[in-house]
């Protein structure tokens, strides 16, 4: 009797599990698995006969362009990631340093970017920048002076979409480092004082070691995120000159729009990306992977 | 109680009209009931362009026995009217009229994308095409396109009285000459203000210099058969040259001076801020529309030459063409519509020339001659200049768009570093560059030869 009703009880158990799991699991084969294996699917495919082929994959990799838009994707994501982690680690230690509410106010005030879209802070800055009357130009213009070509000329334009692209991150990675900061146990340094442990060895003994989930966590994002890069050259670069600031996603974003394309290059060109951002992420792993992240 | 529900219903049902008239997509104009709805994507230009063809749409619709009505959906500019075409194909969303550039036809055709429109059109309606712009159009002997407008991308425009002030009498007609005046016109720019206004950015130069790459090289980056580059050939580098001299002496700007870049350029010349400027046709009506109290001031000529032999190409023809889907349901309705646009009226089709201030080629006999008749307040030697320059021009590239941009990244290059380095250096980097990625291209196993090359 007791065996029956444990049956019972387990298949209801199973049953209001999978019940659950249903919906999630759902949404993600619709907008996840399906579109990802149909994408696969049209990516070695011809438009026109349906085929099979392997020429939209020959076609993308033959592409100059998109080629080059790697290497300034890693470019990009090298400086970002490292002067991001660096200056939103220092800065965080400072915030923690600070008065309550002093500290209450520089958060906010660092955070205030992270609400503004990067679309509408890269128009922001292009309204500064731009050549044919920015503002700066037009402060040039107006005290004699030669304007200068932010968007153009030397290593201004990368130099541009670097900054942009730390002023919308800089707040949220900040406030991340300092929940970091904050979950190290105050006891920590209090025992390490009372061994005569300096500032230096602090950091690097105990705070550094005690962030390092939060630093794998924001140099995975940061990858991730610096290798789509899309919105910020677009808006204020259109990937230029030369090609020195367009990006893989903006490349397909273009490609995309360029209607005497068939769509099989694009979704082709998408996966190459897909699978170079999923090799870059397995690598960081593999590098920063912790003892306290594999428990 | 009976009257007031008859009040009720009454007041209901005019409501309810109200309400259709309010969300029929014609803004309750000219509404046929019962007609099929043609879908037509149009792409906006100047303004009194799109009021134009608006107004065209609503008198054809205003014929209500016909049982068509367009449904024409205006989207602005490049990157939304592509990603528009884009989204209805991939959607198999109605999408029966749609224009393109001749340039942009051949992989519309290539694709399966565009309807061949022989078996819509009598053949006498092709006969008033100018054979130029017919073989523009026609791939394996059908016709997938009709005509709308020719435009030459590359003219030049001057400031009649800035360049007397600086004694120069004549446009210059070759570059030697054109450096010559910018020496002479620079000490009378101001500051953020140039000589000479050319294009900027590397694919804009991609396709404004494919009449200079022909003029100067004789030939564009490609051989006919599209299976032999011709990047070694004479003339390139001198091309090159003029880019690095113009930039490096900052005759001309290195970024765009006016929001839409080379479209807009001309803008710059009525304000002042350049002296002389390459542009495109369109350049008239911009100059006719906007300012038109610096008409007076201003000179259209041929574009300079190496060689300063004015009489040959120094231009290629855009322009834009209507389709129909090949996907269309109704492309002998949508045909009926572009009949009627096209070949019954000369006067209607030319409607458009003369709302545009002539700065378009007609396409159809019937409508330049036409348009010879009529009175114009544009300057009747800009029109000359513009037809001079159509007549000599050629078509736009139809190769891989690639091929194209591997060139304009050359003379973008001798803009942008031009302070980086010497010309020699820089020519011999970037020119190797452009060679190598046109290689890359031409090894794709897609690419293929010119479908038109009878070589």
């Amino acid at each position: 009797m007791k065996a029956v009703f444990r049956k019972k009880y387990k298949a209801a158990d199973s049953l209001t599990a999978y019940g659950m799991l249903f919906p999630a699991f759902a949404i993600l084969s619709i907008f996840g698995v399906l579109p990802l294996l149909m994408a696969i699917g049209e990516s070695f495919q011809d438009y026109t006969t349906k085929a099979f082929t392997f020429a939209n994959f020959d076609y993308i990799l033959k592409t100059p362009e998109f080629l080059k838009s790697f290497g300034n994707a890693i470019l990009f994501t090298v400086i970002i990631t490292a002067l991001m982690l660096v200056l939103s680690f220092l800065f965080a230690h400072i915030v923690k340093g600070m008065h309550s509410s002093c500290g209450s106010i520089v958060k906010i005030v660092i955070y205030v970017p992270c609400l503004i879209s990067s679309v509408a802070t890269s128009i922001i800055f292009t309204f500064l920048l731009n050549y044919g009357g920015g503002l700066i130009t037009s402060i040039l213009v107006a005290m004699k002076l030669e304007p200068i070509s932010f968007l153009t000329q030397g290593i201004w334009p990368q130099t541009v979409v670097i900054a942009v692209t730390l002023w919308c991150g800089f707040g949220y990675n900040t406030l991340v480092m300092l929940a970091g900061l904050l979950n190290i146990p105050k006891d920590y340094y209090e025992a390490a004082a009372i061994d005569g442990a300096g500032a230096f060895t602090c950091m690097i003994r105990i705070t550094i070691p005690g962030m390092t989930n939060y630093f794998i966590l924001m140099l995975i994002n940061l990858i991730t995120g610096n290798m789509q890069m899309l919105d910020i050259p677009y808006m204020i670069t259109g990937g230029g000159p030369l090609n020195r600031t367009l990006t893989p996603a903006l490349y397909l974003y273009n490609s995309f729009r360029d209607s005497s394309r068939t769509q099989n290059v694009t979704i082709a060109g998408a996966l190459v990306i897909m699978v170079v951002i999923l090799v870059i992420n397995a690598v960081a792993f593999g590098l920063m992977r912790s003892k306290k992240s594999e428990d | 109680m009976k009257k007031i529900v008859s009040v009720l219903l009454a007041a209901a049902c005019a409501l309810g009209a109200l309400g259709l008239t309010a969300c029929n997509p014609n803004g309750g104009k000219n509404v046929e009931e019962g007609a099929q709805k043609v879908v037509f994507y149009a792409r906006m230009f100047e303004d009194y362009a799109n009021d134009h063809l608006d107004s065209l749409v609503n008198e054809f619709n205003g014929i209500l026995d016909d049982g068509i009505q367009i449904d024409v959906k205006f989207f602005p500019k490049d990157d939304a009217y592509n990603t528009a075409i884009e989204v209805a194909r991939s959607n198999s969303s109605q999408l029966d009229i749609y224009m393109v550039q001749y340039a942009d036809l051949y992989t519309q055709v290539k694709n399966g994308y565009a309807a061949p429109l022989n078996d819509y059109f009598e053949a006498g309606v092709w006969d008033d095409v100018y054979d130029y712009v017919l073989d523009m159009v026609t791939f394996d002997e059908k016709y997938y396109a009709f005509p709308w407008l020719v435009e030459p991308g590359s003219m030049f425009f001057y400031r009649k009285d800035i360049l007397q002030s600086a004694g120069v009498t004549e446009p210059p007609t070759s570059w030697a000459a054109l450096l010559e005046a910018c020496k002479a016109v620079k000490p009378k720019m101001g500051v953020a203000s140039y000589p000479m206004g050319m294009p900027t950015g590397s694919s804009t130069l991609a396709w404004s210099t494919w009449g200079m790459q022909q003029s100067a090289t004789g030939g564009l980056a490609v051989d006919d058969s599209w299976l032999n580059s011709r990047m070694d050939a004479d003339g390139w580098e001198d091309m090159a040259r003029l880019f690095y001299d113009m930039a490096k002496n900052r005759y001309a700007s290195i970024d765009n001076i006016t929001p839409l870049g080379y479209e807009d350029l001309v803008d710059a010349l009525c304000e002042g801020k350049l002296a002389m400027c390459m542009g495109g046709s369109w350049s008239i009506a911009r100059i006719m529309h906007y300012y038109p109290e610096m008409a007076d001031k201003i000179g259209v000529a041929v574009m300079p030459t190496k060689s300063g032999d004015q009489t040959g190409i120094t231009s290629t023809n855009g322009g834009w063409t209507y389709l129909i889907s090949a996907d269309s349901q109704y492309k002998d309705l949508a045909a009926t519509f572009l009949k009627w646009m096209f070949t019954d009226s000369a006067a209607r089709t030319a409607s458009y020339f003369e709302v545009t201030y002539n700065s378009k080629q007609p396409p159809q006999k019937s409508v330049y001659d036409y348009l010879a008749t009529k009175e114009s307040d544009v300057d009747a030697q800009w029109t000359a200049v513009m037809n001079e320059v159509a007549n000599n021009g050629i078509p736009e590239a139809t190769y891989p768009w690639d091929i194209s941009h591997a060139v304009g990244m050359l003379f973008s290059a001798m803009q942008v570093d031009c302070d980086k380095n010497t010309f020699d250096n820089l020519y011999a980097s970037r020119h190797a560059t452009a060679i190598d990625e046109i290689d890359t291209i031409m090894r794709r196993s897609s690419y293929t030869a010119n479908p038109k090359y009878r070589g």
